[in-house]
């Protein structure tokens, strides 16, 4: 196994030693849970420990960009993590999964990644399929990112076309690190719903909830995107409808929802970089009471990203983790603590567009989806994906923040509104 | 203000500050073709704006306005002439 100490010191690794310190003290001195995002890809067949490892060991990039982990069959570190009378819970129980349906996974306390960038877990499933897992911690490696070590490890990409790190992003107006700390505390004085049940949870468990739209649905959701008056592609029209679907069952407090969406700020039209320093967020709000059409939610969200475009808060946002690479100690582990204090945020989303893999090292892929990051707070993160013309979504959710009830009606709420564009 | 000058400077700007080393432009590529995406249209807009002074109003932020960049010149020049 691949240890991060081998990384050629000669690289320039801004951003990293933040990331080497995140891991190595404050997460793993914590021992907090739930920060890895996860791929799950479904294929036909048996896929053994060692034809990932035959893989790997052609991989130079996985060798010294990410220091990995390969089990099988052991998903969540638990013996047995949950039974459950629905179809979509399942049972792990040695490592196995014993229903074929998993798109709801349990989880409790999901180890921290302390030791390993990535983990690849492979589930037998029955049938002779194999779920593939791909875990990493999403401090480190973006969705995108994520997405590129998948298709490396089927040999989609040429390693020799793909850059193992970038450092500065091209054009972008650099931004002081006082001025992106000046943001960051302008956003921690916000007030905004907090949709835990209590305060302080640390460590509780949760799930993930797969939705998957029909080929048919998908194309209604995009005809309906359009419609809202979503100018830049679908994301905004998927955001409003989350927001009012969320809105639908969760009533707030303190009258403001206010969501983080990941951006992809990696330059256009290659594959960039598998790791970058350019991980960042945009931020949107919206007061409860503004939750109405889904056109207008669409257009004061178009106006929100032109603003924070125009403001270069997406570059801020950049500028502010690279910065943190240069705090002492003490105070990058107050600092990563005070988002934890749950005043962030609402829920958390992302989208990651398109995805297209039909085999895995010669394998039929079934099906493709990302659990999304599940950190607590918000504890309730929600990503959306196309594969094969079709849209998933998937929910990751604490226990604390739905009821089973309050969940399945959110889901319906959204469904509903998605794909009649909530009229 | 000249259509061809506006297509000039925006395939400098996309090539310089957009898209990746040695990814081609011509002013007829779709945006999404080279995965110009959603934030990096917004950019350009802004782009314009500050290059020409000619902010494009809500109503010719179009996906047909927005496809690529002879679509956005267009729109561009129909906007300041208007």
């Amino acid at each position: 196994m691949s240890r991060l100490t081998d990384i050629p010191n000669t690289l320039i690794l801004n951003g990293y030693d933040a990331f080497q310190h995140f891991i190595g003290t404050v997460h793993a001195a914590e021992k907090d849970s739930c920060t890895n995002s996860r791929m799950i890809i479904e294929m036909e067949g048996v896929l053994t420990e060692q034809m990932i490892e035959d893989r790997l060991a052609d991989l130079e990039q996985l060798a010294w960009i990410n220091s990995y982990k390969l089990k099988t069959g052991g998903l969540l570190h638990k013996k047995r993590v949950e039974i459950g009378e629905s179809p979509q819970k399942i049972n792990v129980i040695s490592g196995r999964v014993s229903e074929q349906e998993y798109h709801l996974l349990h989880f409790e306390k999901i180890p921290i990644l302390s030791d390993t960038w990535i983990e690849i877990d492979l589930i037998y499933l029955s049938g002779e399929r194999t779920a593939l897992i791909l875990s990493n911690n999403h401090i480190i490696l973006d969705v995108t990112g994520m997405k590129y070590i998948a298709e490396l490890l089927c040999g989609l990409i040429n390693p020799d076309n793909i850059d193992s790190w970038s450092v500065n992003r091209k054009g972008g107006k650099r931004i002081s690190p006082l001025n992106a700390f000046g943001y960051l505390f302008g956003l921690i004085t916000q007030k905004v719903i907090d949709l835990r049940s209590g305060r302080g949870v640390q460590y509780v468990s949760g799930y993930y909830r797969k939705i998957q739209f029909s080929e048919e649905e998908t194309t209604a959701i995009e005809t309906q995107a359009l419609q809202s008056g979503a100018k830049f592609g679908v994301i905004l029209y998927y955001l409003a409808c989350t927001v009012k679907a969320v809105a639908s069952v969760k009533k707030s407090k303190k009258g403001i929802f206010w969501v983080p969406v990941t951006v992809d700020t990696r330059p256009k039209g290659k594959r960039g970089p598998v790791l970058q320093n350019q991980i960042s967020m945009m931020f949107f709000k919206v007061r409860a009471d503004k939750v109405k059409l889904i056109e207008q939610l669409v257009a004061e969200f178009s106006a929100q990203m032109i603003n924070q475009i125009k403001l270069k808060i997406v570059q801020s946002y950049s500028s502010l983790i690279n910065s943190i690479k240069s705090l002492p100690g003490w105070l990058y582990g107050a600092m990563v603590k005070l988002p934890s204090k749950g005043v962030f945020s609402s829920f958390a989303f992302s989208d990651l567009g398109e995805f297209s893999m039909e085999s895995f090292l010669g394998k039929k892929v079934i099906t493709v989806y990302n659990l999304p990051v599940n950190p607590n707070p918000p504890g309730f993160n929600i990503v959306y994906m196309k594969f094969r013309g079709t849209l998933s979504v998937v929910v990751g959710c604490h226990d604390t923040v739905f009821t089973d009830e309050k969940f399945a009606e959110f889901e319906s709420h959204l469904k509903e509104t998605l794909v009649h564009g909530g009229e | 203000m000249d259509e061809q000058i506006i297509c000039a400077e925006l395939r400098k700007f996309l090539k310089s500050s957009i898209l990746a080393e040695g990814v081609e432009i011509e002013k007829d590529t779709l945006f999404k073709d080279v995965g110009i995406d959603s934030y990096s249209v917004i950019e350009t807009v802004l782009f314009i704006e500050r290059k020409f002074g000619v902010a494009l109003p809500d109503e010719a932020l179009t996906p047909e306005n927005l496809k690529s960049i002879e679509s956005l010149a267009n729109c561009t020049m129909k906007c300041a002439n208007d």
